[in-house]
């Protein structure tokens, strides 16, 4: 394929979305362009045989697709004729053909018409005065105040949401879009893409609407607004490519080694919505993967920003997933879309910088705790010897006291063992002292109790029967019992009889009572 | 990108706060535990030492997203 036919191709396709206002794969998706730029094919037959090219989208864009295919078909290749079944550009040069040529049926005539028709797009101002809300249409006429000139307008349902202007009759209003035939009855109606409220007056007007409307539904509610990580780093960015806001971001955000995910939109006029939207589907899912949401762009007048007052977009960022900031420019109000975000600055330098702040902070952070956290370490250890000091000196005061105990002990001890050494030989006087007495005591019984015993000694000496025998007197026994009456014996007993010196028996031979 | 000390944000912050708890334990400690303080300044230092690690000035990434608008 050739690059400038894939080219052109791609080139018409996306200036063909925007005049109908959808999206670019709604008039032709890229395998049918890169079909269409290998296929090359030069009639409507070669061109059916494309997958994706139906009737319905050739009767659209067939006769448009075939000039540029010729325009861009090598030499080799002779040009058909791509005027045979539409309707004549140059009249001039064609004139005389018409006539020649085999006529149109009207339908031929009318696909014709309306792929001529699909060229004219334009930006109309009017005022509505007729509204019919369909299903799936909307139905509505302009009119023009200066001369009742009237338009019939219609705009599908989807395009209708995604402008975010509810139509009322009376108002005025700038719509996109372009002309068009209905063929059942051969009328033509402006197919509208996109519609805007015309005039700053309607616009705030509208603003105000939205606002209450979303503030009611608690969209603003500081409940709601989530706090963003504090270090982001992997930021998802939605903004224009071009302009000033990308490098006020990029210029002002710390080297902090984030990752940002860009994803480009336009940022005014219709396609700004629906990109916007698309890029926060986008970044949605995989809201895991993200930190933070962060949509910008630079200042400007309410018109300009009127994407960011839209209904739906406004919506999606209160719905995202990962937390949203916006640094959206503004002169007066702030945008809807802004207000519903869980962060909003007003431009895109200070978001970068928002964005950048918890890094350079957290770099002086680390430095003033690189700076005193030794030094902290260093007053305590400087306490700490102070302390130990002073707990040595605490220790040497208590050493001393108990030194002075101690030495208080020995010496009242010195003291008890004097007076009790005194004591002890006092004691020991005193028991030699009664020794002393107990053994004269001892001496003096002993003297008494000889003397008793010499007494008795004496005494006895007299009472000795022995020395009555000596005497005289004689001791006579009967056995061994002495005699002391006559009638103990009897005669012819044999007694004993002792004497002085001696013994003798003797036998009773009378007795004398 | 060279992230691997501290592969989430988080823990950034979370560093930071330890060592600021640090500081703070420094600050109110009335008894002087030269041990336990000794402790506490070595993990300060590790912490200090992987959050500059994390916050040295790195180049950031831009990568434009290839739109996936295109469908049928």
């Amino acid at each position: 394929m050739t690059p400038s036919l894939h080219q052109a191709l791609r080139q018409w396709r996306d200036r063909q979305a925007n005049m109908e206002g959808v999206e670019s794969y709604r008039v032709l998706s890229n395998a049918v362009l890169d079909a269409l730029a290998i296929t090359r094919p030069q009639s409507k037959e070669e061109m059916l045989e494309v997958k994706g090219i139906k009737e319905a989208r050739f009767r659209k864009y067939g006769k448009a697709l075939l000039g540029i295919l010729s325009e861009h078909g090598s030499e080799a290749i002779p040009a058909p004729k791509v005027n045979e079944r539409g309707l004549s550009s140059s009249e001039s040069e064609n004139a005389s053909e018409i006539a020649s040529q085999e006529p149109l049926s009207v339908s031929q005539f009318l696909d014709g018409l309306n792929v001529e028709l699909s060229g004219l797009a334009a930006r109309i101002r009017g005022e509505v005065t007729s509204l019919d809300i369909r299903e799936r249409v909307v139905y509505f006429s302009l009119k023009d105040p200066s001369d009742e000139s009237t338009l019939p307008c219609f705009i599908f349902r989807s395009a209708y949401a995604l402008s975010g202007v509810p139509l009322a009759l009376g108002d005025e209003v700038v719509v996109e879009g372009v002309p068009n035939v209905y063929k059942p009855l051969g009328r033509l109606a402006f197919q509208v893409g996109f519609i805007e409220l015309f005039g700053e007056g309607a616009l705030k007007k509208a603003y105000d609407l939205l606002f209450q409307k979303l503030e009611s539904a608690g969209i603003f509610a500081q409940e709601r607004k989530r706090e963003l990580p504090l270090f982001c780093e992997r930021i998802a960015l939605i903004t224009s490519k071009d302009g000033a806001a990308i490098d006020d971001f990029r210029m002002n955000l710390s080297l902090s080694g984030m990752r940002v995910s860009f994803y480009p939109t336009a940022v005014e006029g219709k396609r700004a919505v629906l990109e916007i939207l698309a890029g926060i589907k986008y970044f949605n899912q995989t809201p895991e993967k993200f930190d933070a949401l962060v949509v910008i762009r630079g200042g400007g007048s309410l018109e300009s920003l009127q994407a960011f007052n839209n209904e739906m977009l406004v919506q999606a960022v209160a719905d995202s997933k990962i937390p949203t900031l916006l640094g959206i420019g503004h002169e007066k109000d702030v945008t809807l879309a802004a207000l519903a975000a869980d962060r909003m600055v007003s431009t895109p330098t200070a978001t970068a910088k928002l964005l950048s702040q918890p890094w350079s902070e957290a770099r002086s952070l680390i430095t003033h705790f690189e700076q005193h956290l030794p030094l902290l370490f260093q007053e305590r250890l400087v306490l700490a010897t102070r302390l130990l000091d002073r707990g040595s000196e605490g220790l040497l005061t208590a050493l001393g006291s108990v030194r002075d105990q101690v030495r208080m002990c020995e010496q009242g001890m010195a003291e008890r063992i004097v007076e009790l050494s005194g004591y002890v030989r006092e004691r020991q006087t005193e028991l030699s002292i009664t020794r002393q007495k107990m053994q004269e005591n001892f001496r003096f019984l002993l003297l008494r109790v000889r003397r008793a015993l010499e007494a008795s000694e004496e005494a006895l000496a007299l009472y000795d029967p022995r020395r009555a025998l000596a005497l005289g007197y004689s001791l006579i026994k009967k056995g061994e019992r002495v005699l002391k009456t006559a009638g103990e014996t009897r005669v012819g007993d044999i007694l004993d009889i002792q004497l002085g010196r001696g013994s003798l028996s003797a036998e009773v031979k009378t007795i004398h009572e | 990108m060279n992230n691997t000390a501290m592969p989430k944000s988080t823990s950034l912050g979370e560093a930071l706060k330890k060592v600021q708890e640090i500081m703070n334990w420094f600050d109110n400690q009335e008894e002087v535990d030269v041990e336990k303080g000794l402790e506490k300044i070595k993990e300060g230092a590790t912490l200090i030492k992987e959050s500059r690690i994390r916050l040295k000035e790195i180049e950031n990434e831009f990568e434009t997203v290839k739109k996936e608008l295109e469908k049928e």
